[in-house]
C-alpha cells in the first residue's frame, strides 16, 4: 500500500470529481440524451414513417391530444391500474411481512419461493397467465367453479380487465415487496416494542402507533421503487390484452406504442410519450415530497 | 395431561404453518402450471376441464431445443446481460462513488430522467442510429441499449451504498500514501461488495428479461430468450404447449439464479431503499 | 458455286442453331452466384413449408438466402421500421390489401414486371397467367405488379357436420338461417360440454378482416362514391349490428377479446358448432394432434346477406425491396420465382397452404389427395365471387381498421351501434390519408 502513485493516478486524483463520473455520463449522454432529444424534436413534427420527411407543425400534436378521447382513456386506465396495483402490493406486502415476521421453521423456504416471481421473465409468464385467464378453457375459472364460485370473464370483459391485470401484477411484485418490508421489520429497534408491552398495549395499538410509523420510510421507498416501473408497465399488458377489450386496458403508454408502431405516426406518438413521462415525473415529485416529510417525523 | 397451553401452542403453530403454506401457493402455482402446460400436448392444453393428471410428454421441450436453436438464444441472453452488467459496473461504480462523495445531485437527475422515460421512445431513434452505424443484429447495439436499464440501476443502488460508507477508512489509506485512485480500488470497492453483488444481480436479471429492445434491434444471430418465446405464436396457430415449454426454459434459469442469491438481492434492495 | 451455297447454308444452319440454343437456354440459375440476400417473413404456414427447402435453392443457384421470420404482429412492426431505416431487406412477405398503398407510396416496393418479362430471368414455364387473375390484380398497384401470391385466402363457414347430421340441421344459406342455426345450438349439451352456436373474431381491429365479409354481404362499403367514410350508412350499420348480436348472443363469453387463436381453439375444443374464419385454418382443424374435431368439419361459403354472398379474398405475397441493390433484387426475384413455381405451389397446397395457382388446384395429384372436396369447392367459389377490397382504401390502413374495430367491439357489447358508427365515420374522415 505504500507504493508511490503514478503520474496518471495523480492526474485522476486531482480531478476525481470529474473523471470518475465522466465515462458514465458520456455513455448516458449518448444512449439516453440523444434519443430523448430526437424524440422531443419529433414531438413538434408530423411524420408517418415511410411517407416523406418529418414536417414541423409546432404544438399541433399537443392540441390534438387534448381532444383525443383515447388520451383521456389512457390516463384513466393508468391511474386505475397503477393506483389499484400499487396500493394492493404495498398493503398485502406489509400484511404478509407482518405475518412472517417471526422465527419459524421454513422461513428460508418462504424467502426462496418469494423470490421466484420477481425474477420470472414478464413476457413468458404473461403468456401463461393468458392461457390461465381464458374464460372458456382456462384453469382459473375451473378453480373458481370447483369451489362453487361463479366463473369470471377476467380480462375478457371491460369491467373486470383492470382488476384481472392488477391481479397478475400483484402476483409478480407483492412477493418482492414482502421481502423488502420483512427485512425492514427485522431491523426495527426492539425498545419501543418492549416499552409498549410493558405499558400493556394490545397488538393493534402496537401495530398502529409503533410499527407503522417506523416502517413508513421502507414502505415509501418500496413504493417509489415499484412505481417507476409500474407506471410504465408494458410487457405484461401488451402480451395479455394488447389494450383490449376495445380500449379498456389501454394505458397511455400502450396507446403511444400503437400510434408509433402500428399506425406509424411518429410525431404524435412522441407527443404521447412526453405526456407519459410527465405523469411519471409528477408522481415521483409528489412521492419524494411525501418521503421527505416522513423523514422529518 | 399436559394441557391446554401446550396444545394451544402446537395448534397455533400448525395454524401458522398452514397459513404460511397457503401464502406460498399463489407464487408457486403459476410456475407449476407453466411446467404442466409444457408437458401437455396441444389438444390437452385446450381441453376443459383442464387435466391435472395426464401422461406428460417431453416432446415440446425437445422441440424447443431442436427446432428453435434455443442454446443460441440462451448464449445471446447470457452475453448481452453479462456485457451490459459488466460495463455498467465499470462505468457506474466510479460515477456513483463520485455522486455520493461530492454530492453531485445534478448527475443524479440524468439518471432519474433515464429511468422515468418510457422505453418505447428510445426505439425509433436507436434503430435509425444503429442502422447508420451498421450495428443491427450485433451484440454491441443490444448491449448499448440494455445499458439504459442497467447503468442507471447500478448507479442508483450504489450511491446509497457509498453514502453509507465511512470516509475515515479512505482517509486513513491516503495518509498511508495511497493515491485516491488506489484507495478507491483497494479499500472502497471491497467495502461495498454487497452492494456490487446486488446491483450486478439486479442488472443481470432485468437485462435478461428485457423484451422490447431485443425484439426490434436483434436479428437471427443475436436473438435473446424473451423474444424467442414469441416463436411459438405463428399465423394460424398458437402453440400453447410450446409456449409452456419455452417459458419454463426461459424462466427457470433466472429464477434458480435468483434463488441462490436471494439474500443478497433482498439485502441490497432494502439497503438501497432505506438509505434513499 | 455449289460449295459457296453449301457454305452459306451451313453458316445459316449454324446461326439458326446458335439462336435456337440461346432461345431454349432458358434461365441461367447460376447467373447471380455468390449473392447474399435477406428475406423478412411472417411466421406463416408457407414460411414453414419453404424454409426447409431453401438449401435446395441455394445449391441450384449459389445464392445465399437468409430468412428471418416473426409472428405477425411483431413482423409488421419490424418490417416497417427496417424498411424505413433503410435496412438490408431484399425481399419480404406482404399482404397487399393491407400495406401495398402505404409501401408503394413510401417507395419500398420494387415493380416486378421487368423481371417477369425478361426471358433470361423468368422461365416460360413459370407462367404468370397460371395465377388467379383476382390475386394477380390484388398484388399490383397502379398497374405495376408488386407481389407474387403465395397464400390465397378467403373466409369459410366451417361447421360440425357430425352435429348437423345428428340434429338434422341444414347448412345455413342465408344470414337469417345462420342466426337460427346458431341459436339452436347455443346452450345445447353435447358430449358433456355446453355449446355455443358460433365463434367469430371480436377483438377490434383484428375482427375487421372477418367482419368485412358481412359488410359486403349486407350491401355496405368502406367509402361512398365521394370517397368519404361509409361506416355510418344504414347498410353498414346493419352489418355491425348483425355481427355484434350474433357473437354476443350465440357466441363464447368475452367475445371482444376473441382473436383467431382463441376462436379457433374454441372450435377445435369442440365447444362451438360453427366458426367463420380464414380457409387456411383447415390444416389446423383437421390435425388430430391439435384438434378434437378433426374429421368432423364441413366447409361452406358465407351465407347470403341482402346483397348476396360476398366474402373477401386476400393474399400474402412475396415482394422485393426497392431500396436493395439491382443485383440483389435480381437474386431475390430468382428466389421468389422458385418459391412460387408450379412445383412448390402444389407442394404448399398439399401441406395446407391455399395456393394462388390454378394448376395446383386442378392437378391430378391434388385432386386424388383431396379429402375435403367441400373445402376445395367452396374456396374456389369464394375466390371467384370474393371482394379484394378487404381493407379501407387508404394509406393508413391500421389506423382506420382500429377505428372500425371499436364499432365492432361496441356492437358485440350491445351498445348503441348507430352512435358508435357515426362517431367512427367522423373519425375516419378526419384521419384517413390517401
Amino acid at each position: 500500500m505504500k507504493t508511490a502513485p503514478s503520474a496518471l493516478s495523480r492526474f485522476i486524483d486531482r480531478r476525481q470529481a470529474f473523471v470518475y463520473p465522466a465515462p458514465a455520463v458520456t455513455a448516458l449522454f449518448l444512449i439516453v440524451v440523444i434519443p430523448i432529444a430526437y424524440n422531443l424534436y419529433l414531438t413538434f413534427t408530423k411524420w408517418t414513417i415511410g411517407l416523406g420527411q418529418p414536417r414541423f407543425i409546432g404544438f399541433d400534436n399537443f392540441i390534438e391530444l387534448l381532444s383525443d378521447e383515447r388520451v383521456l382513456n389512457g390516463v384513466k386506465v393508468m391511474v386505475y391500474f397503477s393506483g389499484l396495483s400499487l396500493s394492493l402490493e404495498l398493503t398485502l406486502g406489509l400484511l404478509i411481512a407482518l405475518y412472517f415476521n417471526r422465527e419459524f421453521k421454513g422461513s428460508e423456504i418462504v424467502q426462496a419461493i418469494y423470490i421466484f416471481p420477481f425474477a420470472a421473465t414478464p413476457v413468458a409468464v404473461a403468456l401463461i397467465w393468458r392461457i390461465m385467464l381464458n374464460p372458456e378453457i382456462g384453469v382459473l375459472n375451473y378453480i373458481l367453479q370447483s369451489v362453487g364460485l361463479p366463473s369470471s370473464l377476467w380480462v375478457s370483459s371491460p369491467k373486470t380487465v383492470i382488476p384481472a391485470l392488477v391481479m397478475v401484477d400483484v402476483w409478480k411484485w407483492t412477493p418482492m415487496i414482502t421481502l423488502i418490508v420483512l427485512a425492514g421489520l427485522k431491523s426495527l429497534p426492539h425498545d419501543p416494542y418492549e416499552a409498549a408491552r410493558i405499558d400493556g398495549a394490545n397488538a393493534l395499538q402496537i401495530f398502529w402507533y409503533i410499527t407503522l410509523p417506523l416502517i413508513r420510510p421502507v414502505l415509501i421507498a418500496a413504493l417509489m421503487l415499484r412505481s417507476l416501473d409500474n407506471l410504465k408497465e408494458f410487457d405484461m399488458i401488451y402480451t395479455i390484452t394488447q389494450g383490449g377489450p376495445g380500449i379498456s386496458s389501454e394505458t397511455l403508454y400502450l396507446y403511444s406504442y400503437n400510434v408509433g408502431f402500428s399506425f406509424f405516426k411518429a410525431g404524435y406518438a412522441s407527443a404521447l410519450m412526453v405526456v407519459v413521462f410527465l405523469i411519471v415525473l409528477v408522481f415521483n415529485v409528489v412521492m419524494n415530497r411525501l418521503r421527505l416529510s416522513a423523514q422529518d417525523l | 395431561m399436559i394441557t391446554g397451553i401446550g396444545m394451544t401452542k402446537t395448534f397455533k403453530s400448525i395454524l401458522f404453518h398452514a397459513g404460511a403454506i397457503a401464502l406460498c401457493v399463489p407464487p408457486v402455482f403459476v410456475f407449476v402450471w407453466m411446467i404442466l402446460t409444457g408437458l401437455k400436448t396441444g389438444v390437452q392444453n385446450i381441453t376443459y376441464p383442464p387435466e391435472f393428471i395426464f401422461t406428460p410428454t417431453l416432446e415440446n421441450f425437445r422441440a424447443v431445443f431442436q427446432q428453435y436453436n434455443f442454446f443460441r438464444y440462451l448464449m445471446n441472453s447470457l452475453i448481452v446481460a453479462g456485457l451490459a452488467t459488466g460495463i455498467s459496473l465499470v462505468l457506474g461504480l466510479p460515477a456513483a462513488y463520485s455522486i455520493a462523495k461530492y454530492r453531485q445531485g445534478k448527475i443524479g437527475i440524468i439518471i432519474l430522467v433515464a429511468r422515468m422515460t418510457p422505453f418505447v421512445s428510445y426505439l425509433l431513434p436507436w434503430y435509425i442510429i444503429f442502422r447508420h452505424l451498421k450495428l443491427i443484429d450485433t451484440y454491441t447495439a443490444l448491449t448499448l441499449t440494455h445499458l439504459i436499464i442497467t447503468l442507471p440501476m447500478v448507479i442508483w443502488l450504489m450511491v446509497s451504498f457509498f453514502e453509507g460508507m465511512p470516509e475515515e477508512l479512505e482517509d486513513a489509506a491516503m495518509i498511508d500514501g495511497c493515491s485516491r485512485l488506489q484507495s478507491f480500488l483497494i479499500i472502497v470497492i471491497p467495502l461495498v461488495r454487497n452492494g456490487i453483488a446486488t446491483s450486478a444481480i439486479m442488472s443481470f436479471i432485468f437485462s435478461w428479461n428485457q423484451f422490447l429492445f431485443s425484439l426490434i434491434l436483434s436479428g437471427p444471430k443475436t436473438k435473446t430468450v424473451p423474444v424467442a418465446v414469441y416463436n411459438f405464436i405463428s399465423y394460424g396457430k398458437i402453440d400453447w404447449a410450446g409456449i409452456g415449454a419455452a417459458a419454463t426454459l426461459i424462466v427457470l434459469p433466472v429464477s434458480v439464479f435468483a434463488f441462490f442469491v436471494r439474500r443478497t438481492i433482498v439485502q441490497g434492495l432494502t439497503m438501497g431503499a432505506l438509505k434513499d | 458455286m455449289k460449295r459457296r451455297m453449301i457454305c452459306v447454308v451451313l453458316v445459316a444452319l449454324l446461326c439458326l442453331g446458335m439462336i435456337s440454343a440461346t432461345a431454349f437456354a432458358g434461365v441461367d440459375w447460376k447467373q447471380l452466384q455468390g449473392t447474399e440476400i435477406r428475406f423478412l417473413m411472417n411466421k406463416h404456414p408457407f414460411t414453414t413449408y419453404i424454409e426447409p427447402k431453401v438449401p435446395e435453392f441455394e445449391k441450384m443457384t449459389g445464392i445465399k438466402v437468409t430468412i428471418e421470420a416473426f409472428p405477425e404482429d411483431q413482423y409488421r412492426n419490424k418490417r416497417t421500421i427496417e424498411l424505413n431505416a433503410g435496412g438490408k431487406v431484399d425481399g419480404y412477405m406482404i399482404m397487399p390489401g393491407q400495406d401495398d398503398l402505404h409501401y408503394w407510396k413510401a417507395g419500398w416496393l420494387q415493380p416486378l414486371d421487368a423481371y417477369i418479362a425478361d426471358p433470361t430471368l423468368t422461365e416460360a414455364d413459370w407462367n404468370i397467367k397460371d395465377f388467379f387473375t383476382s390475386f394477380t390484380k390484388a398484388s399490383s398497384v397502379d398497374g405495376r405488379q408488386i407481389g407474387i401470391v403465395i397464400n390465397a385466402e378467403t373466409s369459410l363457414l366451417s361447421y360440425r357436420k357430425d352435429l348437423f347430421k345428428t340434429f338434422k340441421v341444414k347448412v345455413p344459406e342465408t344470414m337469417k338461417e345462420l342466426e337460427q342455426v346458431a341459436k339452436s345450438f347455443y346452450g345445447k349439451e353435447v358430449e358433456g360440454k355446453k355449446m355455443v352456436g358460433i365463434t367469430l373474431r371480436g377483438k377490434g381491429a383484428a375482427a375487421t378482416s372477418q367482419w368485412v365479409d358481412f359488410l359486403y354481404s349486407f350491401g355496405g362499403s368502406w367509402t361512398d362514391a365521394q370517397g368519404k367514410s361509409n361506416l355510418a350508412s344504414p347498410k353498414t350499420i346493419a352489418a355491425f349490428k348483425f355481427y355484434g348480436d350474433l357473437l354476443r348472443n350465440y357466441g363464447p363469453q368475452g367475445g371482444t377479446m376473441l382473436h383467431w387463436a382463441e376462436s379457433t381453439s374454441m372450435f377445435m375444443e369442440g365447444k362451438a358448432a360453427m366458426i367463420y374464419d380464414a380457409n387456411v385454418f383447415k390444416a389446423l382443424y383437421e390435425n388430430p394432434k391439435e384438434s378434437k374435431v378433426a374429421g368432423k368439419v364441413g366447409y361452406a361459403t358465407i351465407p347470403a346477406g341482402p346483397a348476396g354472398r360476398i366474402p373477401h379474398v386476400s393474399n400474402w405475397s412475396l415482394s422485393i425491396g426497392k431500396t436493395s441493390t439491382p443485383e440483389r433484387q435480381k437474386a431475390a426475384w430468382l428466389f421468389i420465382q422458385w418459391a412460387t413455381n408450379k412445383n412448390n405451389c402444389l407442394g404448399a397446397l398439399l401441406a395446407g397452404v391455399p395456393s394462388g395457382r390454378a394448376s395446383s388446384w386442378n392437378s391430378k395429384e391434388y385432386k386424388s389427395k383431396d379429402d375435403h372436396p367441400d373445402w376445395t369447392a367452396n374456396t374456389m367459389k369464394s375466390f371467384e365471387m370474393g371482394q379484394p377490397q378487404w381493407n379501407p382504401p387508404v394509406l393508413n390502413v391500421p389506423e382506420i381498421r382500429d377505428i372500425t374495430g371499436q364499432v365492432i367491439v361496441d356492437a358485440i357489447e350491445g351498445k348503441d351501434v348507430t352512435a358508435s358508427a357515426k362517431k367512427a365515420a367522423e373519425l375516419m374522415d378526419k384521419k384517413m390519408e390517401r
